[in-house]
């Protein structure tokens, strides 16, 4: 049994969480919704929406991150990823495009190859290069000239940089 | 207010063609996922962790591993789409995090103490505002400082379900698949939470009244 009192806190608590749910979804669909908006149809919980949707919405923000915003679809450094080719023990072949030589090639990654180099780093300091496994263009599997290599050291091995055969 | 299931009717569509052979599929879906990932992994990384790498390299290897298991997902997919890639995301995380672990022991003397999933939330609300005038960006950064200490005093389980809905952006079936409890039970603890959270930021008491 609910006395009045407590079915009335109840159904203000339902209220709040049910505007703030609207609210949230609307962010999450990246609009920018009016709080007063809220407050001028909810006069009841206007004290509420008034404090906790500016919060909320600070909570939802996606934090800005330079080095994140827009990096392109499908890609590896240098490589944009087109299709898996193969995969063996040691790690996935995909077929990618080298952008910066326009060419077509066979990219082998071994497993958090790009994630887990140490000398990695967002900050100011220039970037190692910190792809490993190598890449041989596609027409030309059998010949050994023009791969691209990286190497690091982690926690799961050492990477050979070596042309990568078919 | 209807609630998105775990999956929306566009991902089950897209899953459909995958399961046709339509190779571009499952791109279209990582793509509508990857600013949730990035957002999920962004959260995750505390200072030592984004010093040394990017969040969307964490993503990326999340995507060459999703594309590695995905027919394997098709084949018997035991967990919503958003969800399982989230599990992919946290284990490259996870992975991530005890080697830096170990890198920072070994590297300083001092003592480096593993701190669990909700802890490196606090971070996110450190990082700087875009777009936002001086003195919004001082009411903002005062704003964000009083989240954090109130989001430290809060019960583990309010702070969890703040953390999935609020911060995240899951929905009530993807919290609770995640909590192991009804959508409508999620639905309830973060009211509860949220009011917690408003009291604790507002008003100056804690708990219930």
């Amino acid at each position: 049994m609910t006395t009045p009192v407590q079915a009335e806190a109840v159904s203000v608590e339902s209220l709040m969480v049910q505007v703030a749910d609207d609210f949230l979804e609307r962010l999450a669909r990246g609009e920018s919704p009016d709080v007063e908006e809220y407050a001028t149809r909810c006069p009841q919980i206007a004290g509420f929406i008034r404090q906790m949707f500016p919060t909320l919405a600070l909570m939802r923000d996606p934090p800005s991150d330079p080095g994140d915003a827009g990096e392109p679809t499908g890609r590896l450094g240098d490589f944009r990823i087109v299709r898996e080719v193969g995969r063996g023990g040691m790690g996935v072949v995909y077929e990618a495009i080298q952008e910066s030589l326009g060419r077509r090639v066979a990219l082998k990654v071994l497993p958090f190859a790009a994630a887990l180099d140490p000398g990695s780093s967002s900050g100011s300091r220039p970037r190692r290069p910190r792809r490993r496994g190598c890449s041989t263009p596609i027409s030309s599997r059998s010949i050994s000239s023009g791969w691209s290599a990286g190497s690091t050291s982690s926690p799961c091995g050492s990477s050979t940089a070596g042309p990568w055969r078919k | 207010m209807n609630e998105p299931t775990p999956d929306t009717g566009e991902t089950l569509n897209l899953l459909a063609q995958a399961r046709t052979g339509d190779r571009a599929a499952f791109n279209r879906l990582f793509e509508y996922y990857r600013p949730y990932l990035l957002r999920m992994v962004q959260l995750r990384m505390d200072d030592r962790m984004r010093r040394r790498v990017d969040a969307s390299d964490v993503v990326q290897e999340t995507h060459l591993e999703a594309l590695r298991r995905f027919q394997a997902y098709l084949d018997s997919p035991d967990v919503p789409f958003r969800l399982w890639l989230r599990q992919l995301a946290a284990e490259r995380m996870g992975k991530l995090r005890r080697f830096h672990l170990y890198a920072a022991r070994r590297s300083t003397a001092r003592e480096v103490r593993p701190t669990d999933d909700t802890e490196y939330i606090r971070l996110a609300l450190e990082l700087p505002a875009d777009s936002s005038t001086p003195s919004q960006q001082v009411s903002r950064e005062e704003l964000a400082r009083r989240v954090r200490e109130a989001m430290d005093r809060l019960d583990p389980a309010d702070r969890e379900i703040i953390v999935f809905r609020v911060f995240e952006g899951l929905s009530y079936e993807e919290a609770g698949y995640l909590l192991g409890i009804e959508p409508a039970a999620a639905r309830k603890r973060h009211s509860r939470a949220i009011v917690r959270l408003h009291r604790m930021l507002f008003t100056g008491t804690e708990g219930d009244e």
